[in-house]
């Protein structure tokens, strides 16, 4: 009894998977759970979430809303999803290689009287389905005669390519789910560090295994890139942008030392196995480096200045992060970024920047914001006074970071969209055409009746029916359509 | 391969400081006030499109109003002279910022206004007469251009390292390409609900589509779809193969990519709705608007639903 009943509820929820009004409901519920996913931060912590006054602690803890991507409801649905899409593919797969049936009677799309007899009628509306507009029998029954046209494969088959495309596409993502994980890692310039993974994939976590990359990483060069180009003072207030756009009032750019953009910045990496570099490589943002199955990717920098304060031979160290005490100033100095490297002039010229950055100092806003304001500029080897106190930037350190990713999801991933691209292109945005005929006589007069179906972006049905209507009836005196909504 | 000493490039201390660098004061001015001087005409050209658009607007409403042809007619000559116009601007910004233009905000809105505006005068070639599905699409246009006059700066910016990518222009052109599609399906969609019950009832004409021509005329708004789903998704993919060549992670959950995502999938269940026979009625075409809306959320709301809480950001914890 429990058997059939289990039976029963398999045969019940393989039927609901297979069929197309399911993956309405679970697209519309993925939808759902998506908006609310952009709602709550991903990622966040509960108690923070609570300490900053969120309203819902609740339903937040109760159904993981601040994970929301991996929380047991997503997973439940994404699960549901591809079942629903690999069970609709394997149902599918046989019609592809069966004869549409004829329908029991088509109802007309359009309907003509011809003045050929009733023998050379068929004959005429088969030579000019076929050998004038490419149309191939699919299907004969007593009454009605069904052709199909389209570029290349059925339309059928395109739909089914590309749905199993997407089945495809989700194992990629499993894979990911399943095995990827990333880290970051810092290098000096000079400095090979082993490559070792801490973070683990989901699979491999429970288990304790570790996998060893067993290769360092050496940072060989570093570039950064910048360009010089005008900035623009562009009012804040609407009637001043207004009044711009009237020509009543004018527009300002200006250019100066600062006017710097940071174009690109790269690393020169090594990868060093048993104490060989095998692989050497030059990264920037969009460009990493593959090895052994793992990405590096330059994510960013860190910058370290050394600050000589009057005469004294050890010079102070400060990160860009920290603010940094400078004995004899009232108020401690931060600095920013530092620019060093290449600059493009607007001219175009390349130049080697002097090495330098901006000194500023803490005050409190009118709105009583603590903010930053420039104290000076200190130019590598050269010394600037600031509240009496001489300061000189006498080195710097740069490191740059990166992130690294092992994913073996990807390629699937990459491979299925492609094609899922192409079949949904070419399903889309080609013709195809079903067409049905039947031809009657009473009395004196034949008529022809035609069916059309047609998929595709440019198919257009009016057009083909015209077309066939003229090639028919091209020798008569006066072709004579039946009412068309017959 | 035997390993080199590390060497430091680009930090070396060069005698030539930066004040040094500019030498001739008069080419940056020069430079300077040609720079001015271009940003001034495009911010008036872009004054007056705008203000064209919402003219326009205005008679396509007045068309809807009154039923008069020839206000549709006067509405859409309007138009396409002005998207024309729109047109050159973006080919003259183009020449002014020596790449794509589509990296700012500004830009972006700009870009939209002028493919919706194009798009649309191009498929309303094929159901001459019928004016009404005009009102949204000069309506955004307008919102757009203004939007991007009054809260924007049009200042022209050198493109940042993640912007350096293939992927980025082709990622930016489709997605745009199709929401300009997905703009037009909307309005056709928009029309023949506002219609159709209306011709139901009194039969006759109504703003120049019949009982006989109205399926048909709705039919456009689903193949366009069909025409913005490949290239949505291309958007998607290419928005995907772009983070992971930047950021090494090709999805990161972040609320503009959800969005993108939520879009994607509700065109996908309206596609799915149109081949089945209970749901490719009403039920259809309520999910071709909400795609709509959830792509102009995608492209707009997603800031602004940040605004609307009252969060300067959606990764707070205030909701
Ligand atoms: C990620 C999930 C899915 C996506 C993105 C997707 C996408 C699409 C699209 C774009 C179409 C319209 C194309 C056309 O008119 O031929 C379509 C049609 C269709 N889909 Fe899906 N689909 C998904 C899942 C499913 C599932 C789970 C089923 C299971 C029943 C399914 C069954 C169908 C069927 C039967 C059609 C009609 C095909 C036709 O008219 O020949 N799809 N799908």
């Amino acid at each position: 009894m429990d058997n059939a009943l289990l039976i029963n509820a398999l045969n019940w929820s393989y039927k609901k998977l297979s069929s197309i009004k399911t993956s309405l409901y679970i697209l519309g519920a993925l939808s759902f759970l998506y908006v609310i996913g952009t709602i709550f931060p991903q990622g966040g912590d509960l108690g923070e979430y609570a300490a900053a006054g969120g309203k819902f602690v609740f339903f937040v803890k109760a159904f993981s809303l601040l994970q929301l991507f991996t929380s047991p409801i997503f997973l439940v649905a994404a699960l549901a999803l591809s079942l629903n899409l690999f069970i609709c593919t394997i149902e599918r797969y046989p019609a592809l290689f069966q004869r549409r049936k004829p329908a029991q009677r088509y109802v007309p799309t359009r309907s003509l009287y011809l003045t050929q007899g009733l023998t050379q009628a068929y004959s005429d509306t088969r030579k000019t389905l076929s050998e004038g507009l490419g149309f191939k029998v699919v299907s004969k029954d007593a009454e009605w005669i069904s052709m199909e046209k389209g570029p290349i494969l059925s339309y059928r088959a395109l739909t089914w390519l590309y749905h199993a495309g997407m089945a495809l596409c989700l194992i990629g993502l499993l894979l990911t789910y399943l095995f990827a994980y990333e880290d970051t890692l810092t290098l000096s310039l000079g400095q090979a560090t082993p490559v070792e993974t801490k973070e683990i994939g989901r699979l491999l976590k429970p288990f304790g295994i570790s996998p060893k990359p067993g290769f360092s990483l050496l940072l060989d060069s570093f570039t950064t890139e910048h360009v010089q180009s005008p900035r623009l003072k562009y009012p804040k207030d609407k009637p001043s942008r207004l009044a711009i756009g009237l020509g009543w009032q004018g527009l300002t750019h200006e250019m100066n030392d600062e006017s710097l953009f940071t174009k690109d910045w790269r690393s020169g990496l090594k990868v060093i196995k048993g104490g060989l570099a095998v692989k050497e490589k030059e990264i920037e943002i969009n460009d990493p480096l593959k090895y052994g199955g793992y990405t590096f990717y330059q994510a960013g920098f860190s910058q370290t200045v050394k600050i000589r304060v009057n005469d004294n031979p050890i010079p102070l160290s400060a990160n860009l992060e920290d603010e940094l005490a400078v004995p004899g100033l009232d108020a401690p100095l931060k600095f920013k970024e530092l620019k060093a490297g290449m600059v493009q002039r607007p001219n175009g010229s390349m130049e080697t920047l002097t090495p330098y950055t901006i000194a500023r100092q803490p005050v409190t806003g009118a709105d009583g914001k603590k903010k930053y304001i420039d104290a000076g500029r200190l130019e590598l080897g050269s010394p600037v006074i600031i509240d009496g106190v001489r300061l000189t930037l006498v080195d710097f350190e740069e490191s740059t970071v990166l992130s690294y990713r092992f994913d073996p999801g990807f390629p699937m991933l990459w491979w299925a969209g492609i094609f899922v691209l192409i079949a949904m292109t070419i399903r889309f945005f080609g013709a195809w055409y079903f067409i049905s005929y039947n031809i009657t006589e009473s009395g004196n007069i034949v008529c022809l009746d035609l069916y059309v179906e047609a998929k595709g972006i440019p198919a257009d049905c009016e057009g083909l029916l015209t077309k066939i209507e003229h090639m028919l009836t091209r020798g008569d005196i006066k072709p004579d359509p039946v009412n068309p909504l017959r | 391969m035997p390993l080199k000493t590390p060497e430091r490039r680009g930090c070396a201390v060069s005698p030539v400081s930066l004040p040094g660098a500019l030498k001739n004061m008069s080419e940056i001015e020069l430079l300077l006030s040609r720079t001015t001087y271009l940003l001034s005409v495009e911010l008036r050209l872009f004054w007056l499109i705008a203000f064209v658009y919402g003219i326009s607007f205005l008679l396509f409403i007045l068309h809807i109003l009154t039923r008069s042809t020839s206000m549709g007619k006067a509405a859409h000559s309007l138009m396409w002279a002005n998207a024309l116009l729109h047109v050159g601007l973006i080919v003259f910004r183009t020449f002014e910022a020596g790449r794509a233009p589509f990296q700012t905000l500004y830009e972006t809105l700009s870009w939209f206004a002028a493919s919706a505006a194009l798009t649309y005068l191009i498929v309303a070639e094929k159901f001459r007469g019928v004016y009404a599905p005009g009102a949204l699409v000069s309506g955004l246009s307008m919102g757009a251009c203004m939007y991007a006059l009054v809260s924007r700066s049009p200042s022209i910016e050198p493109l940042s390292p993640p912007l350096q990518s293939y992927w980025f222009e082709w990622h930016v052109i489709l997605a745009f390409f199709s929401y300009a599609v997905f703009v037009v399906s909307a309005s056709i969609e928009a029309t023949y609900l506002a219609v159709k019950p209306l011709l139901t009832r009194s039969g006759g004409t109504c703003l120049g589509l019949t009982m006989d021509t109205i399926e048909r005329f709705r039919s456009r708004a689903f193949k366009l779809v069909l025409f913005g789903y490949p290239l949505l998704t291309f958007a998607v993919f290419s928005g995907a193969a772009w983070a992971n060549d930047a950021w090494g992670r090709y999805w990161s959950w972040d609320p503009k990519e959800t969005w993108s995502l939520i879009t994607w999938t509700v065109f996908t269940m309206y596609l799915h709705s149109m081949t089945m026979q209970r749901f490719n009625g009403r039920f259809a075409s309520a999910l071709n608007i909400l795609g709509f809306v959830c792509m102009m959320m995608t492209f707009l709301g997603v800031n602004w639903l940040a605004k609307l809480l009252g969060i300067p950001s959606l990764h707070v914890y205030a909701v």
